[in-house]
């Protein structure tokens, strides 16, 4: 960002990273970009299995499907990170899911990326009902990497955050969200990090 | 057959920033005739015209006034937002529009927010009428189109978009909301 640049400048840019499919000059965090779902190949053979998980109330808060190793997964609504987690694990998926409270996130980094070659990418899409789904084609997710999913809730807004980490993934520290803090004069809170965990893969 | 510019938004980097620059004020304003928190506005502005790049390759010329269209495209934004805020739902990835803001970004976008403030409070009001209803009513008095550019923006013939105007104009008497004498009222944007 230069002091000449402006918001609308900024945000052109990013909308022509993602209609020229290339990365963003200035994007950290651009695996949080909608129809840019960095995932690493691998191979992995998920297993072929249909689990669709309940939570109390009329609306699943998620479902994992796998039709012949390709997995899809249907976010609903920002509950039982655990059971979506298991739920991914038990269709030969590694994954580590945390919901974070408002104004939090995870810190990162959570582990390693993986290696420069055979990344490709995938699409996250918004469902009618504002549910996010995505899909997971076979290998996408190799054989020691973890699907990583994380919200990353700001002043009224959030969004989840979809990667994959190569080897270790670290557990969910929770820190004050940036996201929300881009230097403006509205920032809520100036408190340092705080800890806490939520829950990791294993 | 020529292509739409409409529709190379959706490929093409440079015609997506002569859409961009012609119609990325247009749209903050929009937002901001709805929502008063400039960290969401700008998260709405992002959503706005990455839905438009999405929609842009089913995008018709023969659907007329582009700015219209996007119009429609940013409404379904809004809304979508709000029902999302209603239900706590938030579950969906975005581009994160407010990660580009800087300080002097937050003061313009506080100066729009300032200007809709009389749109907010009508907008506010008109969340009462039924959904169809409200729909035409909204893009009509909040966003100063014409009754055919409303109906451009949501998919509608004319003469529907002129009977759902009617009758939300109705339904705000009933609901004792003050009946805008003309379908336009007079111009929101003062600055």
């Amino acid at each position: 960002m230069t002091s000449t640049d402006q918001f609308e400048d900024r945000l052109l840019r990013e909308l022509q990273a993602v209609v020229s499919a290339q990365p963003a000059a200035a994007a950290p965090t651009s695996h949080r970009l909608r129809n840019r779902l960095a995932v690493g190949a691998g191979t992995v053979a998920a297993a072929t299995a249909g689990a669709v998980a309940l939570t109390a109330g009329s609306t699943p808060a998620y479902a994992v499907s796998d039709h012949d190793g390709t997995v899809t997964v249907t976010i609903s609504s920002l509950k039982d990170a655990a059971g979506l987690q298991h739920a991914l694990q038990a269709d030969g998926v590694q994954a580590a899911v945390d919901y974070t409270p408002a104004g939090k996130m995870c810190r990162e980094p959570r582990g390693q990326a993986p290696g420069g070659s055979g990344r490709m990418s995938g699409s996250v899409d918004t469902t009618r009902g504002g549910a996010t789904t995505f899909t997971l084609t076979p290998g996408q997710v190799g054989v020691d990497e973890t699907l990583v999913i994380e919200t990353s809730v700001g002043n009224q807004v959030s969004s989840i955050g979809i990667s994959v980490i190569k080897g270790a993934v670290s557990p969910c520290v929770l820190v004050t969200s940036t996201r929300a803090d881009g230097g403006g004069p509205t920032t809520q809170s100036g408190s340092g990090p705080s800890q806490g965990t939520s829950s990791k893969s294993g | 057959m020529s292509v739409d510019p409409i529709e190379l938004i959706a490929r093409d980097p440079h015609a997506l920033e002569i859409f961009y620059r012609v119609h990325v004020e247009a749209i903050q304003r929009f937002v901001t005739r709805r929502v008063n928190d400039p960290y969401l506005a700008a998260d709405l502005t992002a959503d706005v015209f990455l839905a438009a790049i999405e929609a842009a390759p089913r995008y018709s010329a023969a659907r007329g006034n582009p700015q219209a269209w996007l119009f429609g495209i940013a409404r379904n934004v809004v809304s979508a937002e709000r029902r999302r805020a209603a239900r706590e739902l938030r579950a969906y990835v975005r581009v994160d529009g407010q990660r580009f803001l800087a300080d002097d970004d937050i003061e313009r976008m506080n100066d729009r927010i300032d200007a809709g403030r009389e749109a907010r409070a009508l907008y506010s009001a008109l969340l009462d009428l039924p959904k169809g209803e409200r729909a035409v009513l909204e893009l009509v008095v909040i966003d100063g189109l014409s009754v055919t550019e409303a109906a451009t923006a949501l998919g509608l013939r004319a003469v529907t978009a002129r009977v759902r105007l009617h009758r939300a104009r109705t339904s705000m008497s009933r609901l004792q909301l003050g009946t805008p004498a003309s379908p336009l009222v007079t111009p929101l944007e003062t600055s």
